[in-house]
């Protein structure tokens, strides 16, 4: 069964991966994460179309092919309710400013600080959760002035 | 209607920031965007918080006296946890970023401000709050919307009668299965004079509330000539012409009415556009009843509506029903239709009057399998014994 939580990570170095495995195991194991990996933004952008379950994109800045900023621009328009946060260098604060303004929701600085990390997710999980209940609301809303309608 | 500014908190110990945001932000304070308020610590944010409950979000320093950034974003939500908020840091500060982040930031701007960058920050989390505050609107709609639709199923289920007259002769069943909150469908027992018994069974044309109205409205007018009228066509001619001349919604509903006298035996029915009552002998073979030639009521005035009576045999049975029943439709698309009310009959010959209802729900249930329902399920049973 799927975890959860579905979370993609993008990112050029592939040692990135192991390691990430390895910190979140428990969460993993429990069922609560479920990780994807991928290189750069295109191959982001493919496992997404692929697995519309993802809800959380966790991408680094630079990477060949498509960097992680304009992976931001291109996620928003796959699906405005994913959660993107960006992975920057220690300090490069012009682009955790950029990232922000296109709609990352928050970030993270090189070296990982896995429990930056581990709290940033379970943070973005949360406010995501409270907004889905929020949109199914919505979409209830809108079911039930049909139901109160004439016709069919 | 005149939308308000947003009112906006910012929080910061240098006396010097009020005149300089005051002085940036001018045109959106003068087009009514925007609105500031000012403190000098935490302590006086969480003062002016709780003096002014429409605060939309705070902008807040970090390094401050008495209560610093950090501390006040913990108390931001216990005063009102849809305030949004933004830190300023020093430039570079990562770690105090970080934790504002993780405190629930919505996000943060550096120092020396950079205004059009703060600009571009307050517009976005403003943004983010309208939405999500939208998304909270429609669930409070949606709350008091189903409130009322459950009040409007609860007053329609109540006026559909639920204990029925049974005797050493005779005994009637009847349920409404609604597929949505309210339902155009119904069904009444009336007593009238000489112990006999009205039973109507009936459809309104429409669905959704509207249907619900009309519903309630025949209702009423079916009862009020069912008791002054002993014969059931006669009562349906009268609904017709005071339906008719209110109808303003080119709604109708088909109504089969019969009187059933159990000194005799004899049902006398009439119908109203609507399908065969279905007749089923103690063995289970069954058969339509022949329809007397009425049309729907609420479409034309000066309409006759012939009865006529049959003579109920001891293990009789008398099924009415709507065509929620005939018309429910299984995945493949197929109809339940009357064919298989035969069958379902045949195998499952009536024992009394709730059994035999049951019968058929049971039936039309197993037959759609996890279809959903698109249309009122009514059944009305009448037995002799």
């Amino acid at each position: 069964m799927a975890a959860v939580h579905q979370i993609l990570i993008v990112d050029d170095e592939p040692d990135l991966e192991p390691l990430i495995l390895s910190r979140m195991r428990r969460k993993i194991k429990a069922g609560v994460y479920g990780f994807h990996f991928a290189l750069n933004g295109v191959q982001a952008l493919e496992v997404l179309s692929e697995h519309p379950g993802i809800d959380i994109v966790i991408s680094d800045i630079n990477m060949p092919e498509m960097d992680g900023l304009t992976l931001l621009d291109q996620i928003r328009k796959v699906d405005p309710n994913i959660r993107a946060i960006i992975v920057s260098a220690y300090g490069d604060m012009r682009n955790i400013r950029t990232a922000m303004r296109r709609g990352a929701v928050d970030f993270i600085t090189k070296p990982i600080d896995f429990e930056d990390f581990e709290e940033t997710i379970d943070r973005t999980v949360i406010q995501l959760r409270e907004w889905k209940v929020a949109l199914l609301a919505r979409d209830e809303m809108v079911a039930s002035q049909t139901n109160v309608a004439a016709g069919t | 209607m005149i939308k308000k500014p947003y009112r906006i908190l910012v929080v910061d110990d240098e006396p010097d920031l009020e005149p300089l945001i005051l002085q940036r932000m001018r045109r959106k304070i003068r087009s009514g965007s925007y609105s500031f308020e000012f403190a000098r610590n935490g302590v006086e944010a969480l003062e002016v918080l709780n003096e002014h409950d429409d605060i939309d979000m705070v902008v807040s320093d970090i390094n401050m006296p008495q209560m610093d950034g950090l501390t006040l974003l913990e108390q931001i939500p216990k005063v009102d946890p849809d305030i949004r908020s933004i830190i300023i840091s020093a430039y570079g500060d990562m770690k105090n970023i970080r934790t504002a982040m993780n405190r629930g930031a919505f996000d943060f701007v550096t120092k020396p401000l950079d205004f059009e960058d703060l600009q571009v920050t307050i517009d976005r989390t403003l943004r983010h709050l309208e939405e999500w505050r939208e998304a909270l609107a429609s669930r409070d709609k949606l709350v008091a919307l189903q409130n009322e639709l459950d009040v409007a199923s609860n007053t329609q289920q109540s006026i559909l009668p639920k204990v029925f007259p049974r005797s050493d002769d005779y005994q009637v069943f009847a349920h409404m299965e609604p597929a949505r909150n309210v339902g155009g469908d119904f069904y009444d027992v009336i007593r009238l004079e000489d112990s006999q018994v009205g039973l109507a069974i009936a459809d309104v044309s429409d669905k959704g509330v509207p249907a619900a109205l009309f519903m309630m409205s025949s209702r009423t007018l079916l009862k009020g000539a069912a008791i002054g009228s002993g014969d059931p066509g006669s009562a349906l001619r009268e609904v017709n012409e005071l339906l008719y001349e209110e109808n303003e919604t080119m709604m109708f509903v088909t109504v089969l009415y019969s009187i059933y006298d159990p000194g005799t035996g004899k049902l006398t029915y009439s119908n109203g556009g609507h399908d065969a009552p279905l007749l089923v002998r103690s063995d289970g073979t069954s058969e339509l009843l022949p329809l007397t030639g009425g049309v729907a009521l609420g479409v034309a005035p000066d309409f006759e509506f012939p009865s006529q009576s049959i003579q109920l045999e001891p293990g009789d049975t008398v099924v009415l029903y709507t065509d929620g029943v005939t018309e429910a439709m299984n995945g493949e698309g197929e109809q339940f239709g009357v064919g298989r009310m035969h069958e379902v009959f045949a195998a499952n010959p009536p024992e009394n009057s709730e059994q035999a209802a049951q019968t058929m729900f049971d039936a039309v249930k197993d037959f759609v399998g996890d279809t959903p329902q698109s249309d009122d399920i009514t059944c009305l049973v009448l037995r002799r014994d």
